[in-house]
């Protein structure tokens, strides 16, 4: 699905991805842990086709398809879908207007009754007020975790093939970090979508048991591996990224 | 009528770093005067559209007086071609337990200017609501002076500016709620949006409170359209350029929202995108 072959990129003059390698097929959970700063966000929004990260280096595919000079829009469109860290505010724009937009831009379909039903429905499983629909995307009021919420249940009705989550379990507490490993797991279920996972922590990996880990300090791919990885960073904690 | 030097500006160097307090009692040529006088105890919805096309520096003066218990929905529509230059006048007199829904909807001029005097008698509403935008390298501006001169009168005003490439916007909203306005209450809020480069928007919300059991409320906030926002609806599917319109219309929609009719607001949809 998401083949990344050589990769390096800048933002401004400073290189914060060296020689990245990864493989992510249909169907796998892949896990990119690091400390903060290990360039996490920055692999996250290169894949997505952020235009202020410059890709200096190597090759991008997905699905088969080169896609470095694709811009962000239409990356989204073949089915790449990063989460936003920080998401930003859009005065004016309600969370519903929003999805609305975005589905029907992506799609070409109408957003249905049925599936403002769907979002309806996500909302309450993620315990977030009846109102949230009419609120401002992202406003000032929003905290943390009803944005991280929010960045779910964009994915949930998107149903992008590849999800990239930057730091989602970030500002969560227990049962929202519940409700969000519920939707990813339902999400990874479907046939042919993958999900990548950039988390600082391993309470996460517990939930989702990724397939493959990645460890990524000072912008670099340091180790790689699978179950035997997984249980030793289970273990250890956060010793690994020191 | 001689026009004073208050009014002859040059784009890029505004008079915004004057007070209402020099915008009032001066004089200027005035070469339309109309008057708007609401008997007791009506109510009325109106709608004002300003298409001018008077060339040079000319005033315009309305006057709209609300006679006790009297209600006006007052929605102003001002679409001015690139290169006019204009001031528009309103002194309102609201008596006693009036209410004016005041919506001022104003684009476009190399210079556009709307003056606004309010005074306000007791248990009186002024609930002022609008957009000021310019994108074709000229300067909108919405200049109010709202005087609460008795007790138990409210005053809200909810003003977003836009300026587009080259271009400005400048608000100043002033309240006074003077020694005997006890129990009223006061709120202006601005916010602005910078869609091109090189556009500016000036703001300078101001409340004055001269005596006790006051509740008042002053905010102001100016942004640009930022890549991060662009790329924010761009990383969902949205081309840049309709990830742009999509946060401009949504912003403006703030106010353009708050209009009864959907006629109203298509029409003024139509002339702010």
């Amino acid at each position: 699905m998401l083949k990344i072959k050589n990769v390096s990129a800048l933002i401004d003059t400073s290189e914060v991805l060296k020689n990245i390698n990864l493989e992510i097929k249909p169907n796998e959970i892949h896990a990119i842990l690091g400390p903060k700063g290990s360039g996490k966000s920055a692999l996250a929004h290169l894949i997505q086709g952020n235009h202020l990260i410059s890709q200096t280096e190597g090759t991008i595919s997905f699905n088969n398809k080169n896609i470095n000079k694709l811009p962000a829009h239409k990356r989204s469109r073949l089915g790449i879908f990063a989460s936003f860290q920080y998401p930003v505010e859009i005065e004016g724009l309600t969370n519903l207007e929003m999805i609305r937009a975005t589905f029907e831009n992506k799609t070409g379909g109408k957003f249905t009754s049925t599936l403002e039903e769907s979002y309806r429905r996500l909302v309450a499983v993620l315990g977030l007020r009846n109102d949230f629909p009419d609120d401002m995307v992202n406003n000032i009021d929003s905290s943390p975790d009803e944005c991280k919420k929010n960045e779910i249940i964009q994915m949930a009705l998107l149903q992008p093939d590849l999800v990239i989550l930057d730091e989602i379990d970030v500002d969560l507490d227990k049962t929202a970090l519940e409700a969000i490993v519920l939707i990813l797991k339902e999400y990874i279920n479907n046939k042919g979508k993958s999900l990548i996972v950039m988390t600082q922590n391993t309470d996460l990996l517990d939930q989702i048991l990724p397939d493959r880990i990645h460890i990524l300090v000072n912008g670099e791919i340091r180790e790689q591996g699978g179950v035997e990885l997984y249980k030793r960073i289970i273990e250890d904690g956060d010793k690994q990224f020191s | 009528m001689a026009i004073n030097s208050f009014l002859k500006v040059e784009r890029g160097d505004p008079d915004w770093q004057f007070s209402p307090e020099q915008y009032f009692g001066k004089e200027v040529k005035i070469i339309d005067a109309s008057n708007i006088e609401m008997a007791r105890n009506h109510k009325e919805q109106m709608v004002l559209r300003q298409n001018p096309t008077d060339k040079g520096l000319v005033a315009k003066h309305i006057r709209i007086e609300l006679k006790e218990s009297s209600e006006l929905d007052l929605i102003i529509i001002n679409d001015l071609d690139s290169h006019l230059q204009q001031i528009f006048l309103y002194d309102i007199i609201l008596n006693e337990g009036s209410n004016i829904n005041f919506g001022i909807f104003a684009q476009g001029g190399k210079f556009n200017k709307h003056i606004i005097q309010v005074a306000q008698h007791s248990g009186s509403g002024f609930n002022a609501f609008g957009l000021i935008s310019n994108s074709n390298g000229g300067d909108t501006e919405l200049i109010t002076k709202t005087i609460h001169q008795h007790p138990y009168s409210k005053s809200r005003q909810l003003i977003l500016g836009r300026a587009g490439p080259r271009s400005q916007t400048v608000f100043q909203g002033m309240v006074i709620l003077n020694e005997n306005s006890t129990g009223g209450e006061a709120s202006v809020e601005n916010m602005n949006l910078i869609t091109g480069p090189k556009g500016r928007c000036f703001s300078k919300p101001e409340i004055y409170t001269n005596c006790d059991g006051i509740k008042s409320n002053i905010g102001s906030i100016t942004e640009n359209i930022s890549d991060e926002k662009i790329y924010y609806l761009q990383a969902r599917g949205l081309e840049p350029k309709l990830a742009a319109n999509t946060i401009i219309s949504s912003f403006q929609n703030q106010v353009i929202d708050l209009l009864q009719f959907d006629d109203l607001k298509a029409e003024v949809q139509q002339i702010f995108n």
